[in-house]
C-alpha cells in the first residue's frame, strides 16, 4: 500500500471515530435538556396526568438511557432517526427536506461569495500597498465586522416591495410552468443567498489576499519572474497555485458547514432550511430532530473535512510524507 | 520593547485600538452617559430621530441612544469576559500540547478537532436552552466553545520556539519545564495570546448577538444583540424605524473592526518579514471557521 | 486607469455585478405583474402561527393542527363569532332526563366525497375509538371526548351518546372532536390503533375522504397549506373557491406581504405591525377575540406565605395598571381585565362580569403599611421575614409580545416595594410547577395565557383541587369552590347553574386568587375588497376554529 493510500486510510479512520463521538455526544446532549416536548404540546385546559404519562410512553422518554441509547444507535445504522415530537413525522424526511431547501440557497451565495472573494483578494495581494488594494482590504473588513442578522434586515429594509423578502416560493402560483417556478424560487432565493456571499466575500478576500501574498513572496515565484513570465501567469499558475492549499481546507470547511444553512440568514429571511428548523426544534424541545440535524450537520462537516484532507493530499505531496 | 514601537506606528493599530478604547469607556461610564432611563419610556413610540432623542425611540417609547449605551455594557462584558476565557484556556492548551509533544499533543488534537467539527452556533444554542440564558451562563458557553483556534495558533507558535536554541540550552543547563515555559516560551507567546484575546472579542459579541437573535441572550440585560431582535420581532422594518435598527448593528461592527485592526496590527508587528500577511498563513484559515460557525 | 479594467479577474466581477442588477430590474418587474394574475377567489392567508404541522387529527398538537381538520371534517355543533351555539352536523340535539344521555339528530342527506353517506354510525364509530383508545394512539385527540362511556347509533340519523355524568359544558367540552368517516378509519383503528399513525391526510398519497367546507388540495408542514372548496359540504357553501394558510416566522415579512399584494389578510401580528398597516390606504386592521393574559401567582407556596393572604393579593392587583398595558404593549389591542372569566360569559354563565381592579398605588400601598410590611434599604418590602421578591416564568418565544407588559408589571410594583422579576423560558410551565409538578420551583409566578373555551366549566375546572400538579396554576384548594365546581358541570338548568358560578367566581374574588392583566386581541389586517372577514372571528380570536361555517359569506 503506497503511503497515500495508508494516509487516506488513516485519515478515513480518523473521520470515521469522529463521527461516532459526535453521535455519542450528541446523544447525551439532548437526553440531559429539562422540561419536555409533552408540556409544550397545545396546552389543553383539560390535559390530565394520566394523558401525559401515555405520551411520555409513548415517545420512549421513561425508559432508561442506557436502552435508549441502545435503541438509537440500532436505528441509527437504519438510517432512522426517530419521529419528531410536534408532528411525528421521521425525523430523517423532515431534516433531509429542509436541507433539500437550504442547500440551493446556501450554495448559491456560497459559491458567489467564495469565488468573488477569491477574485478579489488576489487582486488585493496582487496590488499590495495602493489605493484599491486599501479599499478592498477595508471593504472586506467591512462586511467581516457586519452582523449578519442586521445585514439581512437591512436589505430586507432596502428591498421590501422590490423581491420578496420571506419564504421560498410563492405558493398560490397555479400550475406554474417551469419557468415561472424557476422565476419565482430564484426571486425569492436572490436576498439571503446575496447576505451569505457578502458575509463569505470578505473572509474570502481577505484569507486569499494574505496566503497569496505570502505565496507571492516565494522563491518559485522570484524565479518565474526572473525567467519572464507575464505577470498573469505567475499571479495564477505560480503564486496562486501555492496559495490554493489553505485555501483548499477553508472551502471545504465552509461547504462543511453549508448545511448548517446559516442559522441566522434563514431566520431573518423565514427560509423554511436547516437553520431555522434548528431554531424551531429548540424551541418546541423536539429532541429527536434536534439530534438528527445535529448529526446531520456534524456528519457533512466530518465528511468535507475528509474531503479536504484528500484534496489536500492530492495537491501538496509533503502532507504525506 | 521594539514589539510595541513597531505597534505604535501602525495607522491600523491606533485607529482599532481608539475604537475600543472609546467603546469601552461607554461601557463603563454608561449610566452617566445615558441621556434618559433605557428602561422606561420616555418619548413617542417608534419616534423618529429628534432634537430630544438624537437616534429616535424604540416601539415602546425607550430612547434609542440610552438603549445603545446601556447595551454597550453587556456586549461589551461578554465580548471580553468570553474571550479572556477562549484564551485562556486554548492558550493554556496550545502550550501544553506545543511544548509537550507526544501523547498530549495528540490527544489535544484530537480534542480540538472534534470541537471544530461541532456546529457551534447550533450547540450554543442548545446549551443556553440547557443551562440558563443569564449573562454569566452565556459567557462561558461562548468562552468554551472559541478556544480551538487558538490552541492552534499558539501551539504551532511554540512549535517553532521549541526549535529556537534558546530552549535546548535552558535544558543542558538544567532548567525545568515550568521555568522554561514561563521565561522562555511564554513572553514570545504573550503578544499573540494579546492578539488573539482581541480578536476572539470580535467573535464573542458576535456570537452574542447571534444568541440573542434567536431568542437566547440574557433577557433581563439590554446588549446590542438584543436590540436587534427586539427590532426584527416588533416590527421596526415595517414601520420604517431604521433608528431601531442601524445604530445597535452599527456599534457592533465598529467594535468588531476595532478588535480586527488591533489584533492584526499585533500580529503584522510580530511578524514584520511578512508585510501585510500573517503569522502564519494556517493562522488566518484556523481562525475563520470560529466566525463562520456562527451563521 | 483603464489598465484597471484590463485585469480579467476585474472584468469578471463587473459582469457579474452588472448581471445581478439586470436580474434585480426584471424581478422587480415581474413581481408586479404576477399578484394581480391570482384570482379573487382565493383567499390568501398569512398567519403569525405555527405551520400546519399534520392532517392527522388524532396527532394534531397545534392550533394550526386543529384548524385543519376543523374544516375539513364534520363537527356535531359550532360556536360562531358571537360565541353563540350553532347546528353543524346535528341540527338539534336533547338531554335525557337524567342527564346521562345525549340525542343527536342529523342532518338527513349528507354525503362524504366519496359519495358515502354520513350516518350516525361515523359519528358513533369515532366517539368510541377515541374513548377506547385514549390511553395510546387517541391520547391527544381523547381531551376532546372527558367522561364519555359510550355511543351509538339507533339509526343512520340519531345518534346517542352516553356519559358518566351529567355534562353542562358537554358541547364546549367536544367541539375539538370531529366525525371521521368509519369506512376509511375503522381498518387502521383495528386492535390497538397503531396503524392509525400512518395516517398522513397528505393529498398526495391519495384522496383524502372528508365533509367539511374545505378539504386539503396542496399541504407543506413547513409553509402554506392549500384548502379547496368541497362541493358535497352539507352546510352552507363558502363563496371562495381555495385558501391557504400561509406561516409567517416574522411580522415584518408578514405585514410586508400584506402591503405589497402578496397575501390578502395577515393575522395573529404584534399591535407594532398595526401602524404601518393603517397607513396604507386600502388595508383594514381590526382586532378580535379575548386572549387571556395574566399573571398566575401560587397561592400556597412554603417559601411566601404571604401570598395566602387575600389582602396582599389585592394590593398586587391594584397595582397593576392595566391600561396602561392595553395603550402601550397592544395600541389598544386589547381590554383591561385579563381573567379567566371574560365579559363575553355575561349574562349567558355569569349574572355580570367580573370587577376588573383599579390601578391605584395609594391604596395598594395602605394595604400593606397596614400589615406591616416594612420596606427595607433597597426598597423592597419584607413580609414576615421574607423579602418580597417575586420570580415569574414566562414563554420566551412569546417575549416580544408580553415584554412590554411585563415590563410595566415590574416598573408599577416596584412602586409599592414589591420586586418582580421575568425569566423568559422555553418551558415555563415546568419551570413554574416544578420538575416533580409538586409547585417547588424558584419560581413564584407564571406569565402566560390560557386559552378560552365557550363555556366557564373548562376555565373553572382549573381551579380546583382534582387539577393540583396539572393545570391548577396557583396551587389554590377550596372544597367549596370544589363542591361548586361539580354541581354546575351537572346542571344543565342555565339559571340554577348562573347562581352556582356566580358563587364560584365569587369565591375567587374574596380570595383574589387571579391576577389578570388583559384580554388581547388578536389583530387581523386585511384588503379592504374583501367582506365579511370578521365572521372568522371567535372567542379565541381569529380565525375561529370552534365553527365550520365561518369562511362561508367572504367574498371579494
Amino acid at each position: 500500500m503506497s503511503k497515500r493510500q495508508r494516509y487516506v486510510l488513516r485519515r478515513a479512520g480518523a473521520a470515521a471515530v469522529i463521527a461516532f463521538v459526535a453521535i455519542t455526544f450528541s446523544f447525551v446532549l439532548f437526553r440531559a435538556l429539562p422540561g419536555d416536548a409533552v408540556s409544550n404540546i397545545a396546552q389543553s385546559p383539560r390535559m390530565t396526568l394520566e394523558i401525559k404519562e401515555v405520551l411520555r410512553r409513548n415517545f420512549g422518554l421513561d425508559q432508561p438511557l442506557t436502552t435508549q441509547y441502545v435503541l438509537y444507535l440500532g436505528q441509527l445504522a437504519h438510517g432512522n432517526m426517530g419521529r419528531s415530537f410536534q408532528d411525528s413525522r421521521p425525523v430523517t424526511e423532515v431534516v433531509l427536506r429542509a436541507a433539500a431547501n437550504t442547500i440551493p440557497m446556501a450554495a448559491l451565495g456560497t459559491l458567489i461569495g467564495m469565488v468573488v472573494g477569491t477574485l478579489i483578494g488576489v487582486t488585493a495581494a496582487y496590488r499590495q500597498g495602493s489605493s484599491l488594494d486599501r479599499a478592498i482590504t477595508g471593504t472586506s473588513m467591512v462586511l467581516y465586522a457586519l452582523p449578519v442578522q442586521w445585514l439581512g434586515l437591512l436589505m430586507i429594509a432596502l428591498f421590501a416591495g422590490v423581491l420578496p423578502t420571506s419564504g421560498m416560493s410563492d405558493p398560490y402560483l397555479i400550475d406554474p410552468s417551469f419557468m415561472a417556478t424557476f422565476q419565482d424560487r430564484l426571486e425569492h432565493m436572490l436576498l439571503p443567498s446575496t447576505c451569505m456571499a457578502l458575509l463569505l466575500f470578505g473572509s474570502f478576500a481577505l484569507v486569499v489576499r494574505s496566503s497569496q501574498l505570502e505565496a507571492l513572496a516565494d522563491d518559485h515565484v522570484l524565479t518565474a519572474r526572473a525567467k519572464g513570465y507575464r505577470n498573469r501567469r505567475v499571479v495564477w499558475r505560480e503564486a496562486f497555485r501555492s496559495a490554493m492549499l489553505p485555501l483548499v481546507s477553508l472551502s471545504t470547511l465552509t461547504l462543511g458547514f453549508l448545511i448548517a444553512g446559516g442559522i441566522l440568514t434563514e431566520t431573518v429571511f423565514g427560509w423554511p432550511g436547516v437553520g431555522r428548523l434548528t431554531v424551531q426544534a429548540v424551541s418546541a424541545r423536539d429532541y429527536p430532530l434536534l439530534q438528527g440535524i445535529f448529526l446531520v450537520i456534524t456528519l457533512s462537516v466530518v465528511f468535507f473535512n475528509f474531503l479536504g484532507d484528500i484534496l489536500h493530499a492530492v495537491l501538496d505531496p509533503r502532507v504525506t510524507q | 520593547m521594539s514589539l510595541l514601537h513597531a505597534l505604535a506606528r501602525r495607522p491600523t493599530m491606533s485607529v482599532g485600538i481608539s475604537i475600543l478604547i472609546a467603546f469601552t469607556l461607554m461601557a463603563v461610564f454608561a449610566s452617566g452617559l445615558e441621556p434618559y432611563s433605557p428602561v422606561a419610556p420616555s418619548g413617542p413610540l417608534f419616534g423618529a430621530p429628534s432634537s430630544a432623542h438624537w437616534l429616535g425611540t424604540d416601539d415602546a417609547g425607550v430612547d434609542m441612544l440610552s438603549l445603545i449605551i446601556a447595551g454597550s455594557q453587556n456586549s461589551m462584558l461578554v465580548g471580553f469576559a468570553a474571550a479572556i476565557i477562549a484564551v485562556l484556556l486554548g492558550g493554556a492548551l496550545g502550550i501544553i500540547s506545543g511544548y509537550k509533544g507526544g501523547w498530549s499533543e495528540t490527544g489535544v488534537v484530537a480534542v480540538t478537532d472534534f470541537f471544530l467539527v461541532i456546529p457551534a452556533l447550533p450547540l450554543m444554542i442548545v446549551l443556553a436552552a440547557l443551562f440558563g440564558q443569564s449573562i454569566y451562563q452565556i459567557v462561558l458557553i461562548i468562552g468554551l466553545l472559541s478556544w480551538m483556534s487558538v490552541t492552534y495558533v499558539v501551539r504551532a507558535l511554540v512549535h517553532t520556539l521549541r526549535e529556537r536554541g534558546f530552549v535546548a540550552r535552558a535544558r543542558s543547563l538544567g532548567a525545568g519545564d515550568r521555568y522554561i515555559i514561563r521565561h522562555h516560551i511564554l513572553p514570545h507567546v504573550a503578544p499573540l495570546l494579546v492578539a488573539q484575546t482581541v480578536l476572539t472579542v470580535a467573535a464573542a459579541v458576535f456570537l452574542e448577538a447571534a444568541l440573542a437573535f434567536v431568542g437566547l441572550g440574557d433577557p433581563s440585560r439590554i446588549s446590542w444583540g438584543t436590540l436587534i431582535q427586539t427590532a426584527f420581532d416588533r416590527t421596526a422594518v415595517s414601520a420604517g424605524a431604521w433608528w431601531a435598527i442601524v445604530p445597535p448593528g452599527v456599534c457592533i461592527a465598529l467594535v468588531v473592526l476595532g478588535c480586527f485592526l488591533t489584533g492584526q496590527a499585533v500580529e503584522e508587528a510580530m511578524n514584520p518579514r511578512l508585510g501585510h500577511a500573517h503569522v502564519s498563513h494556517r493562522s488566518f484559515s484556523l481562525r475563520t471557521p470560529t466566525k463562520d460557525d456562527e451563521r | 486607469m483603464n489598465q484597471l479594467f484590463r485585469r480579467p479577474a476585474l472584468r469578471a466581477i463587473c459582469l457579474l455585478a452588472v448581471a445581478l442588477a439586470g436580474l434585480l430590474a426584471a424581478c422587480g418587474t415581474a413581481s408586479e405583474t404576477k399578484t394581480s394574475s391570482t384570482t379573487p377567489s382565493t383567499l390568501r392567508i398569512g398567519m403569525q402561527a405555527s405551520a400546519i404541522k399534520t392532517l392527522n387529527p388524532f396527532l394534531a398538537g397545534y392550533s394550526g393542527d386543529v384548524a385543519a381538520y376543523n374544516f375539513q371534517y364534520p363537527m356535531l355543533t359550532q360556536f360562531d363569532s358571537n360565541n353563540t351555539l350553532q347546528p353543524g352536523l346535528a341540527k338539534s340535539w336533547s338531554t335525557s332526563p337524567d342527564g346521562k344521555t345525549w340525542t343527536f339528530n342529523l342532518v338527513n342527506g349528507a354525503k362524504w366525497t366519496d359519495g358515502q353517506p354520513i350516518t350516525a354510525e361515523d359519528a358513533a364509530f369515532t366517539i368510541n375509538t377515541v374513548v377506547r383508545l385514549k390511553d395510546g394512539v387517541a391520547a391527544n385527540i381523547s381531551i376532546y371526548a372527558p367522561g364519555i362511556v359510550k355511543a351509538w347509533a339507533p339509526d343512520p340519523l340519531t345518534l346517542k351518546v352516553e356519559l358518566e355524568a351529567p355534562q353542562s359544558a358537554f358541547l364546549s367540552n367536544t367541539n375539538g372532536l370531529p366525525v371521521l368517516p368509519m369506512h376509511v378509519w375503522e381498518p387502521l383503528a383495528k386492535g390497538d390503533g397503531n396503524k392509525i399513525k400512518t395516517f398522513t391526510g397528505d393529498p398526495k398519497d391519495g384522496p383524502v375522504v372528508v365533509s367539511g367546507p374545505f378539504v386539503v388540495e396542496k399541504w407543506d408542514p413547513n409553509g402554506t397549506t392549500i384548502f379547496t372548496r368541497v362541493d358535497s359540504y352539507y352546510g352552507p357553501k363558502p363563496k371562495i373557491s381555495r385558501w391557504g394558510w400561509q406561516v409567517f416566522t416574522n411580522s415584518d415579512a408578514a405585514v410586508q406581504a400584506l402591503t405589497s399584494g402578496q397575501i390578502d389578510i395577515v393575522a395573529g401580528v404584534p399591535a407594532t405591525a398595526v401602524d404601518p398597516i393603517k397607513s396604507s390606504a386600502n388595508l383594514t386592521v381590526e382586532g378580535f377575540g379575548l386572549g387571556e393574559l395574566g399573571i398566575f401567582m401560587k397561592y400556597r407556596d412554603s417559601n411566601h406565605p404571604e401570598l395566602q393572604n387575600p389582602q396582599v393579593r389585592e394590593a398586587l392587583n391594584l397595582a397593576i395598571d392595566r391600561s396602561g398595558i392595553v395603550s402601550s404593549a397592544f395600541r389598544g389591542f386589547a381590554t383591561a381585565g385579563g381573567t379567566l372569566f371574560p365579559p363575553a360569559w355575561s349574562p349567558q354563565y355569569l349574572s355580570s362580569p367580573l370587577p376588573v381592579p383599579a390601578f391605584d398605588v395609594a391604596k395598594a400601598n395602605q394595604i400593606l403599611d397596614g400589615l406591616g410590611y416594612k420596606r427595607g434599604s433597597d426598597g423592597v418590602r419584607v413580609a414576615n421575614g421574607r423579602k418580597m421578591t417575586y420570580q415569574a416564568a414566562g414563554l420566551s418565544s412569546r417575549r416580544d409580545t408580553y415584554g412590554r407588559a411585563a415590563d410595566s408589571v415590574k416598573q408599577t410594583l416596584s412602586q409599592i416595594g414589591v420586586q418582580f422579576q421575568f425569566d423568559w423560558v422555553d418551558d415555563p410551565y415546568t419551570a413554574y410547577m416544578g420538575s416533580n409538578y409538586d409547585y417547588k420551583s424558584d419560581y413564584e409566578a407564571y406569565f402566560g395565557g390560557v386559552l378560552l373555551t365557550p363555556d366557564p366549566d373548562a376555565s373553572l375546572l382549573m381551579f380546583t383541587t382534582d387539577q393540583l400538579g396539572v393545570y391548577n396554576l396557583w396551587n389554590y384548594s377550596n372544597t367549596q369552590l370544589d363542591k361548586l365546581y361539580s354541581e354546575q358541570s351537572a346542571n344543565y338548568d342555565q339559571t340554577s347553574r348562573r347562581t352556582q358560578l356566580d358563587e364560584a367566581t365569587g369565591i375567587l374574588q374574596t380570595d383574589q386568587v387571579e391576577l389578570g392583566l388583559v384580554w388581547q386581541q388578536t389583530v387581523v389586517g386585511w384588503d379592504s375588497r374583501w367582506k365579511n372577514v370578521s365572521d372568522l372571528a371567535g372567542i379565541n380570536g381569529w380565525p375561529n376554529i370552534l365553527s365550520q361555517d365561518g369562511f362561508a359569506n367572504i367574498s371579494y
